[in-house]
């Protein structure tokens, strides 16, 4: 490879340039060609674009973004965590697990909602006008701001239950709010609270 | 052309070099056109099942109770998609790679003026043993349904593995004598040939890894195996092909290439973009844009080192036109090496996105595989296998086997256009229809049909020339056997 | 370092670039994708395939169904694969995902089969009202395609069996229309092999949404 290969050859192509002239401007053109499509159709070099018609000048957008509809990630916590208890429904077990369909509780104020969420809820009740007296653990250690926030909109939403969204934000002020809490909620206790958000 | 001057006759000296790869040699070159018939057989009765498709389904034969078995057999065997799998495979390993390396261990001794010995001898001659034995093993494998789906890769895990080793076996040998050569001022031809032996083992080794090995799941193994197919038609079997020609040309016409200090540059230029352009295939694929991109890039700009070594190779033809009319074997090599130029630009025409949104997929794909296997890849196969058999058996050609060899190549090379120019109507008619979405599917046969015709006469004398290439290979190595002389048996 | 040896070396290079760039890159981005959670129904997608879909991707392979099928669909613009019904969307890596043999295929003498398990446009026509393929309809398809008006399709039969009934028919007998009935005392019965075709040709089904790949309302 350190010589060039053909002996004989040297003589009668020294005078002989490399290569015929239009074959430079041919190259040079295929080379530009070469460059002009690799940026245009490259995707930007991501893994995530399969189209090259996709236009990825400037910074590259992977691909369309998820939807994150709240009250369906909500269902799906509900369904997981909530539904053994208070039913697909909504509707409950008559004297043993409350409504959420059209209770008074989860329609009523944004506070008091998170707070039973968050810490559980202990002790006779009273829900559509049915007494019930049992014991909901706490929610603040299993389920994260987001995901109560989820499920709270989703069961403010469904079955007929129409009440504002709850937003992480205000989930993580009560939580803040109330970070000293270690027992449950009884009716009364939550009757004592502020049934504003805290600023 | 090389420092022959400088070089000692090593290895074990008494007989020359032709002598010694005689043997090995004839049966590599027999059992390679061999293979050639075989695969056009059967891919003739694959073809044959597109206009009728239940032409040996056992439905038809099952009337009769003494013959039903073995209806069903042919029938499990030969159908079309087993058929299309076994036909392309044994071109591919049977006939082009076999055939090649043929051409490469006999360019090796002359290279490097180094014969083997006798041992050496044997031990080339068990290796290709071998490597038929491999193919062997593979077509069963194929028949009996245990194809592996890769196009092109489609040999089961364990015959590709007999392959593997019979290849390393002659792989290493070539590498050897490379290495014990004295002068070390090379070639082109040199570098193409060495480059190809390297690339080859190497290639194959990641595709059998991602392919049989099934280590990764998902799109990776299609994506490995265009890759695959994408070296081994250029960086392997092309690269053998024109480090022939390199040799050929000059050798035959006893001119020097043109231009050639440009050599160097055209065969790097060939070898960086060659790697790259197996992942067009996968053109609208299920793989990241970028990856189809680079290849298409470096598809398209594989013409400049093309064209750079058709000026080398070509020029000298042009020039020295009425040698080239009196040597049939360089008609052969003049086909080859203009049609690989013809290739490179349809392969890169095809993987533009507008055009492979209708030609992908058609028939048009099938024309431009051909252009490759038979007008650039057989053709240069044809002349270089004519030039070598004198020198290995000695004697000049017979007589008829010119005359013949003459005959076979109007016969290919009409056929092989014939058979372009109905694939390529074909494809362009159908890959229109399949692209116009308002046309029911059925109905975009028939657009292609007349087309279709065309191809099935083209094919038909392709074959008829690939038998007259047998019956010439077997009477060149058959008189060299009987010892006769006899000629003049033109007529 | 003699000329071989520089020569070695860049042989040497040609290959291990391309091999970094085409194979060890893409490993990296699309060799270890995971299936994504459906943000509606929970459902994993792509789902996994049971064992027999997997085996049945093997008799495909075998058989060279890519000879003639093709299982990508592409971009809008990157042909009439979307316009002819045959998917929603450009298939992308993910959807590969459980497949040890993706069948790309590189030819379409028949129509493409990447989403064969949702509903399908009529090849006859290409318009009107779309079919749905069951088990039943796939095996009459490969063992007597004959019998499927319009098709040219080639037959299968050696995947399946004809015997003789003996006592109580077996049940797993292939019902033929008219025309194609099996001889009296005698049933057709679909081999392993053709079971698990059938079984990985229904799994076929690309029809989810990923974010890499929305499907456009
Ligand atoms: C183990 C069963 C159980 C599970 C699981 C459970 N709850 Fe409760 N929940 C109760 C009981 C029992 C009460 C009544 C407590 C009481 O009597 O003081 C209650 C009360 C409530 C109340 C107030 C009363 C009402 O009907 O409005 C709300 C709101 C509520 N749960 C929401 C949820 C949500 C949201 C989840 C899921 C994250 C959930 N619960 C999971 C048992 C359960
Ligand atoms: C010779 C080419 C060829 C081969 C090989 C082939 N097919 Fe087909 N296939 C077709 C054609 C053409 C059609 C279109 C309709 C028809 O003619 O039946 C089709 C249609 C189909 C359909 C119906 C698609 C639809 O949209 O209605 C299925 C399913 C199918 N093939 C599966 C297979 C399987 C599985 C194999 C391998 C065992 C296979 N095909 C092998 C050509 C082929």
């Amino acid at each position: 490879m350190s010589d060039h290969s053909s002996n004989q050859s040297n003589e009668n192509s020294k005078h002989q340039s490399m290569l015929p002239t239009w074959m430079y401007w041919f190259f040079a053109v295929l080379l530009v060609w070469g460059g002009a499509y690799l940026m245009r159709y490259s995707g930007g070099f991501s893994g995530e674009i399969y189209d090259e018609s996709t236009v990825t000048y400037g910074p590259v957008k992977g691909g369309a973004a998820a939807v994150e509809d709240p009250k369906v990630l909500g269902a799906r916590v509900f369904k997981a965590n909530c539904a053994q208890c208070h039913q697909v429904t909504g509707l409950g077990v008559e004297g043993q697990y409350p409504p959420l369909a059209g209770s008074e509780f989860v329609l009523g104020s944004e506070a008091h909602v998170i707070r039973i969420l968050l810490h559980g809820m202990v002790g006779p009740i009273t829900v559509k006008g049915k007494p019930y007296n049992g014991n909901m653990a706490p929610w603040k250690d299993v389920l994260d701001d987001k995901k109560i926030s989820q499920v709270l909109t989703y069961i403010r939403s469904d079955w007929g239950n129409n009440a504002t969204p709850i937003t992480p934000e205000m989930v993580a002020a009560v939580r803040k709010q109330e970070a000293a809490r270690t027992a449950s909620w009884t009716e009364k206790e939550l009757e004592a609270a502020p049934n504003q958000l805290p600023k | 052309m090389n420092c022959s001057s400088d070089i000692q006759f090593e290895g074990c000296g008494e007989g020359n070099l032709d002598r010694s790869l005689q043997g090995p040699l004839s049966l590599l070159f027999l059992s390679a056109t061999l293979w050639l018939v075989v695969s056009s057989f059967i891919a003739a009765i694959a073809f044959w099942q597109l206009k009728f498709p239940g032409f040996i389904d056992y439905q038809c034969a099952i009337q009769n109770p003494y013959f039903g078995w073995f209806f069903d057999l042919i029938h499990q065997g030969l159908n079309y998609g087993r058929a299309v799998a076994a036909s392309k495979s044994i071109l591919i390993y049977g006939w082009l790679v076999q055939g090649f390396l043929g051409v490469a261990i006999w360019l090796t001794g002359h290279l490097t003026q180094k014969s083997p010995c006798k041992a050496g001898s044997y031990f080339l001659l068990g290796a290709i043993a071998l490597w038929n034995l491999g193919i062997l093993v593979g077509v069963v494998g194929i028949f009996s349904g245990e194809a592996s789906g890769f196009a092109g890769f489609d040999f089961p895990k364990y015959a590709s593995a007999i392959l593997f080793v019979a290849y390393a076996f002659i792989g290493l040998g070539i590498g050897m004598r490379f290495a014990m050569k004295r002068c070390t001022k090379s070639t082109p031809a040199e570098w193409y040939l060495l480059g190809a032996v390297f690339w080859f083992p190497w290639f194959f080794a990641v595709a059998y890894y991602f392919v049989f090995c099934k280590v990764v799941f998902g799109v990776m193994p299609a994506l490995v195996h265009a890759w695959y197919i994408g070296g081994l038609e250029v960086l392997v079997l092309g690269s053998l092909a024109i480090a022939a020609l390199y040799y050929w040309i000059p050798t035959l016409l006893g001119v020097a290439l043109n231009r050639v200090h440009s050599a160097k540059g055209a065969f790097w230029f060939f070898a960086f973009l060659g790697a790259w352009t197996g992942v067009r295939h996968l053109v609208g694929g299920p793989i990241p844009a970028w990856m189809i991109t680079s290849s298409v890039v470096a598809g398209v700009l594989l013409l400049i080192p093309a064209i750079m070594i058709a000026n080398h190779q070509m020029v000298p033809l042009w020039s020295h036109w009425c040698k080239v009319k009196s040597n049939p074997v360089l008609w052969y090599l003049a086909t080859g090496g203009i049609s690989f130029v013809v290739w490179v630009s349809l392969e890169a025409f095809l993987s533009l996105r507008g055009v492979s949104a209708a030609l992908r997929f058609s028939y048009f794909e099938m024309g431009v595989s051909a252009v490759l296997e038979y007008s650039f890849l057989s053709m240069v196969l044809f002349g270089s296998i004519y030039a070598i058999l004198p020198k290995l058996t000695g004697k000049e050609l017979p007589c008829c086997v010119t005359c013949c060899s003459k005959c076979q190549f109007w016969w290919g090379f009409c056929g092989i256009i014939t058979y372009f120019t109905g694939t390529f109507c074909a494809g362009v008619f159908m890959g229109l229809g399949i692209n116009f979405a308002p046309m029911a599917f059925v109905a975009t046969k028939n657009l292609a049909s007349p087309f279709f015709w065309l191809s099935v006469v083209g094919g038909a004398m392709v074959l008829f020339a690939n038998l007259i290439f047998v019956k010439n290979v077997a009477a060149t190595l058959l008189a060299a056997c009987c010892n006769s002389n006899k000629e003049g048996c033109c007529s | 370092m003699n000329g071989y040896g520089r020569l070695f070396v860049g042989i040497l290079a040609a290959f291990v670039l391309s091999w970094v760039a085409l194979i060890l890159v893409p490993l990296n981005q699309v060799g270890n994708l995971m299936p994504l959670e459906d943000q509606v129904t929970g459902d994993m997608n792509p789902p996994a395939l049971s064992g027999l879909a997997q085996r049945g991707s093997k008799v495909y392979a075998a058989n060279g169904c890519a000879s003639c099928h093709t299982q990508q669909i592409r971009s809008e613009s990157g042909g009439a694969d979307i316009a002819r019904q045959w998917g929603t969307r450009q298939t992308v890596a993910r959807d590969y995902l459980h497949q040890s043999n993706p069948n790309l295929g590189a030819m379409r003498l028949g129509p493409d089969l990447a989403n064969l398990g949702a509903d399908r446009p009529d090849l006859n026509t290409n318009s009107g009202p779309k079919k749905k393929y069951d088990a039943a309809s796939l095996h009459q398809l490969f063992y007597a395609p004959k019998s499927v008006s319009g098709s040219s399709h080639p037959s299968y039969s050696f995947l399946y069996e004809k015997r003789e009934i003996k006592g109580i028919p077996s049940g797993m007998g292939l019902s033929l229309p008219v025309g194609f009935e099996t001889e009296e005392g005698k049933e057709v019965i679909p081999s392993e092999d053709a079971k698990a075709l059938v079984a990985y040709l229904l799994s076929l089904n690309r029809t989810y949404a990923l974010p890499e790949a929305p499907v456009k309302p």
